[in-house]
């Protein structure tokens, strides 16, 4: 494998969360995407893009045709990042399965955004609902 | 006293609403959105709850839906019922709470020149 340089450390990052999205979407271990991110990677970085780039087209295709407002989507992920490392990938795709939902209900672009700040109101609490619990199971 | 604590969760309205709308049919399995619509809550406000009462309380457990995303066109949705035992804990916790509030109420109601 070739010594990582500055100007990859951006696609490198891309594609890493395109594997992770993959393995999520396809139920894989995440571990074993971050592996097989890592071989691709080493075969060629614009190969790895090429990839990520099919891998993210699928992905916003799917969610135009729902109907998935892009901002409210965001949200959604920003709101996942403030939960625990380890529930980040779990809450992340419920609540944007939640949105694809709500989506496919012909719920509108106010309606989205609302559901996403709501998410995001709430992130916080739910973060240390979780927190909560994992301490408590240690202790246990 | 931390025992104590983990016993029961705070039973706020919302709480109280949630694990109504699963005590309604405890065998049947909701995703979030349908567990907001049966309790009324807005989309989205839930999930703190739902977090407190599986990984907290062990209430609930969950599960992902059983399809392959690509194949159906869309993510999969994550399903939560009441665990076993859960079930029993929350209508007493229900009760509980429906008993704490009446006594309150009935205080209030109670004219203070009355009291015995």
């Amino acid at each position: 494998m070739s010594t990582p340089t500055l100007a990859d450390a951006r696609p490198r990052a891309r594609y890493r969360v395109s594997a992770l999205d993959y393995a999520r979407a396809r139920d894989i271990d995440p571990l074993s995407a971050l592996v097989r991110y890592r071989s691709d990677f080493a075969c060629g970085r614009d190969r790895a893009l090429a990839h990520a780039r099919v891998l993210a087209c699928a992905r916003a295709r799917g969610r135009r045709a729902a109907g998935v407002v892009p901002s409210a989507a965001g949200l959604l992920t920003f709101a996942a990042r403030l939960l625990p490392t380890a529930d980040r990938a779990r809450y992340g795709e419920e609540y944007q399965s939640e949105l694809w939902d709500l989506a496919r209900s012909g719920a509108g672009r106010l309606r989205q955004l609302g559901y996403g700040l709501r998410q995001l109101r709430r992130a916080l609490a739910a973060g240390f609902a979780l927190r909560s619990a994992r301490r408590g199971s240690a202790a246990r | 006293m931390s025992s104590e604590k983990r016993a029961r969760p705070r039973m706020t309205i919302p709480t109280q609403l949630v694990l109504r709308s699963l005590l309604a049919e405890p065998a049947r399995e909701l995703y979030g959105l349908q567990i907001c619509a049966a309790a009324g809550l807005p989309s989205g406000t839930i999930h703190p709850i739902l977090a407190r009462l599986e990984h907290e309380y062990g209430w609930l457990t969950s599960r992902w839906e059983d399809i392959k995303p690509e194949d159906e066109g869309r993510p999969r949705r994550r399903y939560y019922r009441l665990a076993e035992g859960g079930a029993e804990r929350a209508r007493i916790a229900l009760a509980q709470a429906a008993t704490s509030a009446g006594t309150t109420i009935g205080l209030r109601a109670w004219p203070v020149g009355d009291l015995p």
